[in-house]
């Protein structure tokens, strides 16, 4: 059998070099050769610029300083991403990275505020959770890891230049040895009887062997289409948002640690503060909007003055049938697209990495990982379609044509379920894999106004009166911790992380 | 329309330690609500199935308010940390099964992939197992030196006396309320029914896996105390017959399972499909009888009850609590099921559940240790299963190679002296049994 000796790595971007990174830093002494083909002429599209939380473990992996990471890509903390309008125009949620209050007695908090919202008591959840009063305030502090302080009940992401990442992970990467070539791939060899791909052909004239190819060129998706002709597996019946208008802004120079999702009349728009600039998108479904309107609809939503005109993107939700085909695997954007509502892009690269190390084959022949890598990467794609799809569906809005298609949808059923369980009786129907927790879908769920008519009768085994103290002292350690919370800003500047970049100017 | 009613009561129908054990867990998650937990004995008493208890038990303890020391002295109680398992696999050898054994390697790589090449992999497994040579020994921690259980994951279950275990749970269970009742009025909210289902030829919605799981005859004798208490239980097989023999601190339970279905008490391996239909879910052997190994009874009917009081419904209206609970116990059966499956020699490979055979062909091809969503057994339950069953890798993780040998040999000499430092600190379990017996009637006497 064929021992895999030579990796090659197609195109660069986040996906690319993230690859490259995690594979250097886990294979580099399992293969001869790991080497990454990108054309400096081929514009990435920087599929995403906030995170989430698993990133720091990828970067911890490989070893990464976490200041000069986040000085060298622009990067602030992302503690949440709060969404406007979602569930009508006016209202305003954050999804936080970590839990609400304390569960008691085995029962999980969110029953002890149901019991108390039921009771008329009204508290906003989000007041029991020390990521979004921390975000709120525009406050942050490094999670502790003592077990009974509230500032052990979450964690923290980034936003940052997702171009800068990848060039920070180039040079992390260079540095372990994978070796770069530059240029445009014109065609692929294949083997006649197995159909793997064995060589690339640069617009140069060279040619590079392999024995294993990571598709990271993007929604081309230049061999696992191309060479492997593996379907794509089309989602936009769930999610049909098809374009992206992109354009950055001037900072404010007070960036907030999270990003915002505002609902709009015919998708929704993003604002992602970093240190220099302010990353913005409208994200639309161009059966209801054309690309001039929401160009417009972007800018005129804009904090600060655009930097540059805006970059339009045409995507399709999805993903392919199999990831891994034959010899190529696909990461990235060519292995699917989910709209970057909730930050899964990166996501989704990192858990591809991960599993093709985990599951990394004995030689070009070896099935047996194939299938379980592509078993494991459609539930992760799964999981991740369905809780999008659910801040699309869980809506009271129908002031346009595009929130009144959701209100008709038919959903998978795995979603529905999920729905009712939680307004039915607040279970939250969780499973082992996938990247969302439970208190992720507790957050959509309460922000969105899916709201539990029942809850867990054992959360009734504590006096009226107890609850109320207890909520109350809960509510109160919180905003205690917050107050003693330094600003954001200055904790950039404590830690290192900050930019001596001057700030961008659209002037 | 009116709101429906609050629950107000519940049945809970069945025998031995299976009953008492829901009943005492329903009482202890309900009481202080008006809610009467109502009991009725009546069926098989199946309880010596459940008497060697999964390390989950102490879950289900703690969660009772149960000290591991008044576990041990009222239900004589004694610790096991796996099985000898001899009859089964492609040798004759015998083998241990435990529940714990630490597979965590270095740089990514698990710790069996290290033994490639170095002997028999059952037999160097061993070396760094502490649980398998403490169980082979009879050996259990040193009283006296108790915080190394802190120090070291041993995980471990139990072996009890079925009767006094039972009367337990039973006291338990009145003392949180719990009404013990002659017969039971028709008007409960809700009924949890016990009562082997496994028995009954007619049942419907009974997935039938006697094709799977043999072993459908139970039967079961009560053996003479030992001197010294053996930590593991034994499982011998035999072309038709499995016997399984544990011990506890008063004396031992034979329970033999056959093929042929000629004599005690008949159990169809199978579960059922949906559990919980109605107002009425059954838990525990009503619901399910996949085999007896690996302390299967006491794990399926502890993961249960861990849902049900989840899951426990606001009204008699509990159509989403009888989804969820049947989701999720169809997942753990199918779980079980494999584990079952993958153990039992006379099947091939292709006659497995799609699931069990992808567990197999991944371990065989390279090693991996594929873990199913709700797989209630570790990773070390399952390299023990399957290097036990005989099932070795044709390979190992690419990512060895990139491990230095010195490494790696630096890192198994670690787990092997921490395994040989715990090992000389134990010693046979009478002892640690007595000190936990005396220390439970010094808290009673001080009470």
């Amino acid at each position: 059998m064929n021992r895999i000796e030579h990796v090659v790595i197609l195109g660069g971007g986040t996906a690319g070099w993230m690859t490259a990174a995690g594979l250097a830093n886990k294979l580099g002494s399992v293969v001869e050769r790991i080497s990454l083909i990108e054309s400096d002429t081929i514009g990435t599209v920087g599929v995403g610029e906030a995170t989430l939380p698993h990133i720091r473990f990828f970067n911890q992996t490989l070893g990464i300083d976490e200041p000069e990471l986040m000085a060298a890509t622009e990067a602030t903390i992302k503690l949440g991403i709060q969404f406007c309008d979602w569930r009508q125009i006016g209202d305003a949620y954050i999804h936080p990275f970590g839990d609400y209050g304390q569960a008691v007695g085995g029962v999980d908090f969110h029953h002890f505020w149901t019991r108390a919202r039921l009771a008329n008591t009204k508290h906003r959840i989000c007041d029991y959770s020390y990521p979004i009063v921390a975000a709120e305030q525009g406050k942050f502090q490094l999670p502790s890891t003592d077990p009974n302080s509230v500032l052990s009940t979450f964690s923290y992401a980034y936003q940052f230049d997702a171009g800068l990442y990848a060039k920070f992970l180039r040079r992390h990467s260079e540095a372990n040895g994978v070796v770069r070539h530059e240029g445009k791939v014109t065609q692929f060899d294949r083997d006649s009887e197995t159909g793997h791909v064995t060589a690339l052909h640069l617009e140069s004239g060279e040619t590079i062997q392999g024995d294993l190819f990571i598709d990271c060129s993007g929604f081309r998706g230049l061999l696992i289409d191309k060479a492997s002709s593996v379907a794509f597996e089309d989602w936009s019946h769930w999610l049909p948002c098809d374009r992206a208008a992109a354009i950055a802004c001037e900072s404010d120079g007070r960036p907030l640690p999270y990003t915002r999702a505002t609902a709009r009349a015919a998708g929704w728009q993003w604002r992602i503060p970093l240190q220099h600039r302010t990353g913005n998108g409208y994200v639309y479904w161009s059966d209801h909007i054309s690309d001039d309107e929401a160009a417009n609809t972007l800018l005129s939503g804009l904090d600060r003055p655009a930097i540059g005109d805006p970059k339009l993107l045409r995507f399709q939700t999805g993903r392919r049938a199999s990831f891994f085909a034959g010899n190529v695997v696909a990461i990235g954007l060519s292995a699917g697209f989910l709209e970057p509502l909730e930050s899964t892009s990166i996501h989704l690269i990192q858990e591809g990495i991960t599993k093709l190390i985990e599951h990394f084959p004995l030689n070009v022949s070896d099935t047996h990982s194939r299938s379980e890598y592509n078993r494991l990467m459609s539930i992760e794609y799964e999981r991740v379609r369905d809780f999008l799809l659910l801040h699309y569906v869980a809506t009271e809005r129908d002031d346009s044509a595009f929130w009144n298609h959701f209100r008709q949808l038919k959903l998978p059923d795995s979603l529905s379920y999920k729905i009712e369980a939680f307004r039915e009786r607040g279970l939250v129907v969780a499973y082992e894999k996938g990247c969302f927790l439970p208190p992720s879908w507790v957050a959509v769920f309460a922000g969105q106004g899916i709201l539990p008519t029942r809850y867990d009768p054992r959360a009734d085994r504590m006096p009226a009166s107890v609850l109320d103290s207890s909520l109350a002292k809960m509510r109160q350690h919180v905003a205690h911790a917050v107050e003693h919370t330094t600003d954001h800003l200055a904790f950039l500047e404590t830690y290192g992380a900050r930019s001596h970049t001057p700030m961008l100017s659209g002037a | 329309m009116r709101p429906p009613s609050p629950i107000a009561s519940i049945a809970v129908i069945g025998a031995g330690i299976p009953l008492w054990t829901t009943a005492a867990m329903l009482a202890s998650a309900l009481q202080s609500l008006d809610v009467k937990i109502n009991v009725l004995e009546t069926g098989y008493d199946l309880s010596h199935l459940f008497a060697t208890l999964h390390p989950l038990s102490k879950d289900l303890h703690d969660c009772l308010g149960i000290r591991e020391s008044h576990m041990l002295d009222r239900a004589h109680g004694a610790v096991c940390l796996g099985a000898i398992v001899e009859g089964i696999g492609k040798s004759n050898l015998s083998d241990f099964r435990g529940y714990g054994l630490e597979t965590k390697g270095i740089g990514g790589v698990k710790i069996h992939h290290f033994f490639s090449g170095q002997g028999s992999l059952r037999q160097m497994l061993e070396t760094v197992n502490p649980a398998a040579q403490a169980g082979r020994n009879a050996l259990f921690l040193d009283p006296n030196r108790e915080r190394h259980v802190a120090a070291h994951s041993l995980e471990f279950g139990y072996v009890v006396d079925p009767g006094a275990y039972c009367d337990l749970m039973k006291r338990c269970a009145i003392a949180r309320g719990a009404i013990l009742r002659d017969e039971l009025s028709d008007d409960s909210d809700l009924v949890v029914d016990l009562r082997p289902a496994a028995t009954d030829d007619d049942i419907l919605d009974w997935r039938d896996l006697s094709r799977l799981v043999p072993h459908s005859v139970v039967s079961s004798s009560t053996l003479p105390a030992l001197d010294h208490i053996p930590t593991a239980t034994s499982e011998h097989w035999s072309p038709d017959n499995l016997k399984i023999t544990c011990w506890n601190a008063k004396g031992g339970i034979d329970v033999r399972l056959s093929s042929s279905r000629e004599e005690g008490l008949s159990l169809r391996a199978g579960y059922l499909r949906q559990p919980w239909q109605g107002n009425t879910l059954k838990v525990g052997p009503a619901a399910s009888f996949l085999g007896a190994l690996g302390a299967q009874p006491s794990l399926l009917l502890i993961e249960q009850l861990k849902w049900l009081t989840r899951l426990m419904p606001v009204t008699a209206d509990c159509k989403i609590e009888a989804s969820e609970f049947n989701r999720l116990t169809d997942i753990l059966f199918s779980r079980a099921l494999d584990f079952a499956a993958i153990l039992n020699p006379k099947l091939a490979s292709d006659e497995l559940p799609e699931t069990a055979q992808r567990i197999i062909e991944q371990f065989t091809s390279r090693g991996h240790l594929t873990r199913h969503e709700g797989d209630p057994r570790s990773a070390g339950e399952w390299l023990e299963t399957l290097v036990g069953r005989g099932f070795m890798p044709l390979a190992v993780n690419p990512l060895r190679s990139a491990i230095r040998a010195e490494d790696i040999d630096v890192f198994l000499d670690a787990k092997r002296s921490e395994c040989a430092a715990l090992i000389s600190n134990m010693t046979p379990q009478r002892g640690y049994l007595d000190h936990m017996i005396k220390k439970n009637r010094r808290k009673a006497a001080m009470k």
